[in-house]
């Protein structure tokens, strides 16, 4: 087999394993404390990296554009400018791709190693289905606290701006407030709120594919690992490209 | 009682089992002998359909399972047992968890008292009571696999699969393991298959024999018709396995 059809046949399991995890939605049994130990793992696990990327990211941004703004007298607008990059655009990009690296590279490890060391094999022998069991409790896991951590992430984000802005710029946290508040709309938060929905299940159905698929022993979990953040990532910032656009789209802005 | 038709499995280019013919009867121990690699442990994953089956029949009871999905086999495997060559300990359990856990999973009864109780008969059972609050890791080779035998049995299995359970193992550990296996079979009269290069073990537990050469069932047999066996490739392999004498002595005594 040449490389070109191993790709095809690895693409066509990977959209294999997202209809076998929608499925497994549909009859029982459903798992839910592993659901939600899964949660406050990935929640937990990712809460002080996540926070302080975007902490400091706002912090950045308004150090960057303060100049520039101040520059055409424009200097009040950047709070409204930290806020709306933030939700839409960094808080959900940047708590993918942290996410990712955090949880993404921990689930295909475990995964990996589960499956190296013959524990997919035995939940298999035993009667259960490790789809259900390892898979679909981390997806919904992840569908749920990947927003989550974005909207802290925006939170923090526009916190650090804050902080910048009336230290660098003189502006006064009530004023820098307002302006950021003020200039979100609906569609903003929705924006806010899906694109972080869909990096979540695109992340960990990257890295549960990853884990079953390890193959040839620890040095495989290594690898696994690695592609797991590589291709997470990349499918994050492509996948960011794509969802702008359907819901520019969708919500006609 | 497990009847195996013409069982066919390759990996790409590479044909492991070429056409295998086997029939494992109920309430025996049946080892199945050959070189490491030659797809010994490949015909246990394949009759618990962890590898698809490509070609042929597998026959549990009575119930002809070669075309079952992966929902339609959850019960057949239920029914079976398996230890793992490396024992597949769930690493995030703990000892008692792991023994617990086919019960608590898909078990008849959540009374936690009765679970605990059947739990502890096992760990008992294999002399491994004392680390129930232990994690996988902090047991030796030897004491995982007895671990593993207490998972395996816990819901009292019809059949019980062995892969490879005395390899890496020193000769004392793996003749305790052994002890093990044959107790198992005379208090649980369950149907065994033991999967085995190690001539040693075959000796102690087996009741029938099957050796695997190329891909196909090469004899089959009782330990008389073992040794006694023309097969050019099994005499070679008993004559490189285990001394002659300690073959002979052993028939002796068994007689």
């Amino acid at each position: 087999m040449n490389r070109m059809q191993k790709f095809f046949f690895s693409v066509a399991d990977f959209f294999e394993l997202g209809w076998k995890i929608i499925k497994s939605l549909f009859y029982p049994p459903y798992y839910f404390e592993d659901t939600v130990n899964q949660m406050y793992t990935i929640g937990v696990e990712s809460f002080l990296i996540v926070g302080m990327s975007s902490f400091f990211t706002g912090m950045i941004l308004v150090l960057q554009t303060g100049h520039e703004l101040a520059v055409f007298g424009a200097k009040m607008y950047v709070g409204a400018l930290a806020s709306v990059s933030l939700v839409r655009e960094l808080g959900p990009v940047l708590t993918g791709i942290v996410v990712a690296g955090r949880v993404g590279a921990g689930i295909a490890a475990e995964l990996g190693s589960m499956k190296v060391t013959e524990q997919i094999d035995a939940l298999r022998a035993m009667g259960t289905d490790p789809i259900k069991k390892l898979v679909t409790t981390r997806f919904l896991a992840g569908l749920v606290v990947v927003p989550a951590l974005a909207v802290l992430a925006d939170g923090l984000g526009i916190l650090g701006g804050l902080f910048v802005a009336n230290a660098t710029f003189g502006i006064s946290p009530q004023s820098f407030w307002k302006t950021a508040i003020q200039v979100l709309d609906i569609n903003d938060l929705i924006m806010g709120i899906i694109k972080p929905f869909v990096f979540g299940a695109l992340l960990i159905w990257v890295a549960c594919y990853k884990g079953l698929t390890t193959e040839g022993g620890t040095e495989g979990v290594g690898k696994s690992t690695t592609q797991s953040v590589v291709i997470s990532s990349i499918i994050i910032l492509i996948g960011d490209y794509f969802v702008n656009q359907v819901l520019i789209w969708i919500l006609n802005i | 009682m497990i009847e195996i038709v013409d069982v066919k499995k390759s990996f790409g280019e590479q044909k492991v089992l070429r056409g295998v013919n086997l029939t494992i009867s109920k309430g025996k121990t049946t080892v199945i002998l050959g070189q490491s690699g030659c797809g010994k442990s490949v015909l246990l994953k394949v009759i618990l359909r962890l590898l698809p089956l490509d070609e042929g029949k597998i026959i549990i009871d009575g119930e002809d399972t070669s075309d079952y999905s992966e929902r339609e086999m959850m019960p057949i495997r239920r029914r079976i047992g398996m230890l793992f060559q490396g024992a597949a300990l769930f690493d995030s359990m703990t000892v008692w968890e792991n023994v617990a856990y086919p019960l608590l999973e898909h078990g008849k009864t959540d009374d936690f008292d009765e679970i605990d109780r059947r739990v502890m008969e096992l760990l008992e059972f294999v002399g491994m009571e004392d680390a129930a609050n232990k994690l996988p890791g902090e047991l030796s080779g030897g004491m995982k696999k007895r671990v593993a035998l207490a998972r395996a049995l816990v819901t009292n299995p019809d059949f019980i699969f062995y892969d490879e359970p005395t390899t890496g193992l020193d000769p004392i550990t793996a003749s305790r393991i052994n002890q093990l296996i044959r107790r198992t079979q005379k208090k649980y009269h369950t149907t065994s298959v033991v999967v085995t290069h190690d001539m040693v073990s075959a000796m102690t537990v087996g009741d029938y024999f099957a050796f695997l050469h190329d891909g196909k069932i090469a004899f089959a047999g009782t330990r008389e018709q073992l040794l006694s066996s023309e097969v050019p490739q099994l005499r070679e392999f008993l004559a490189e396995a285990v001394p002659r004498e300690y073959l002979e002595r052993f028939l002796g005594a068994k007689r």
